[in-house]
């Protein structure tokens, strides 16, 4: 009997990424711009997207959606009243979508007929952070109700975050919310990231995101 | 949770490393992952030997995580096994 040490130096999580690099070219192919939108439970993501979609139509740019779940169709049926394409994936336990359940998703969806991918992840600060979907752009969102600490608390989401969106801000007369010291602890984990109040409620500078998107957009199209 | 994932990987690729080595048991396994990573090192080891159970080649593995300020993405590095060979 004797014991051997056997360098390895891999990524266990490598085949995901593989397959979220295969997504990301798929996606790139058909000049389609994809957004990773993550946030905690009930922070409003489903809310902004009812609010952004039809923005983004007045601007002659279609969007689809991937709406990511444990269970139930709820959100997949409330996107699918603005008209677009949705796929519902659920997940059937896990709490984060993973690269090969949106390569299978994508399957469904036309891609002549759009120009934005949003994928709704799993309501969840965690896990979504640490699997790559093979996504142009991760969004957070974050609600005033769930205090201005969470960035310190989940430092690993806002890292890896291009943009965070701020919602519920309609709340703001009756919610104590410090923007200046959430904006602070983001700024410690990242200096370089976008970071917009919105209102999922009532729309309010949702044309401000949009107008972000535009431009990734517009700069997508043109690499 | 997201151990679980790790865990999956992690058995394949441990079957994997001792089927090329002719190892009949691992001993201990060094990971690095990214510094804010949610990963626990306690609740790792107790899932995973949950999942191995009574497997003869991995039952008793340890695995030792270290977290790395250098990873700029999240990632979950096996760095290297300790085997126990015939």
């Amino acid at each position: 009997m004797s014991l051997k040490k056997i360098d390895v130096g891999e990524n266990l999580f490598a085949k995901n990424d593989e397959v979220a690099a295969e997504n990301k070219k798929t996606l790139k192919e058909h000049n389609i711009f994809s957004i990773n939108l993550m946030g905690g439970p009930g922070s409003g993501k489903t809310a902004i997207l009812e609010k952004l979609v039809p923005e983004m139509k007045k601007r002659k740019i279609f969007c689809g959606v991937i709406e990511g779940d444990i269970a139930g169709t709820f959100d997949g049926e409330r996107i699918s009243r603005l008209g677009v394409p949705v796929v519902q994936i659920n997940t059937g336990g896990a709490c984060h979508l993973e690269a090969m359940m949106i390569k299978k998703g994508m399957e469904n969806l036309p891609f002549s007929e759009i120009n934005v991918l949003f994928i709704e992840n799993v309501g969840n600060l965690v896990c979504p952070a640490e699997v790559k979907l093979g996504v142009d752009c991760n969004v957070t969102v974050s609600s005033i109700t769930e205090g201005e600490e969470k960035p310190a608390k989940y430092p690993l989401m806002y890292s890896i975050s291009d943009v965070v969106l701020i919602n519920k801000i309609d709340l703001s007369e009756v919610i104590e919310f410090n923007m200046d010291r959430f904006t602070g602890y983001i700024n410690k984990i990242k200096s370089e990231i976008v970071i917009i109040s919105v209102s999922g409620k009532t729309g309010e500078n949702i044309d401000v995101f949009a107008d972000y998107i535009e431009k990734r957009v517009l700069n997508n199209e043109k690499d | 949770m997201h151990e679980m994932s790790v865990i999956e990987n992690l058995v394949l690729l441990l079957r994997d490393v001792c089927a090329k080595e002719k190892a009949i048991r691992v001993v201990l396994v060094h990971m690095t992952i990214h510094p804010f990573s949610c990963l626990d090192e306690g609740n790792l080891n107790f899932m995973f030997s949950c999942i191995v159970g009574d497997d003869p080649l991995l039952k008793g593995a340890k695995i030792k995580v270290q977290r790395n300020k250098n990873l700029q993405e999240p990632e979950y590095i096996v760095d290297n096994v300790e085997l126990e060979l015939e």
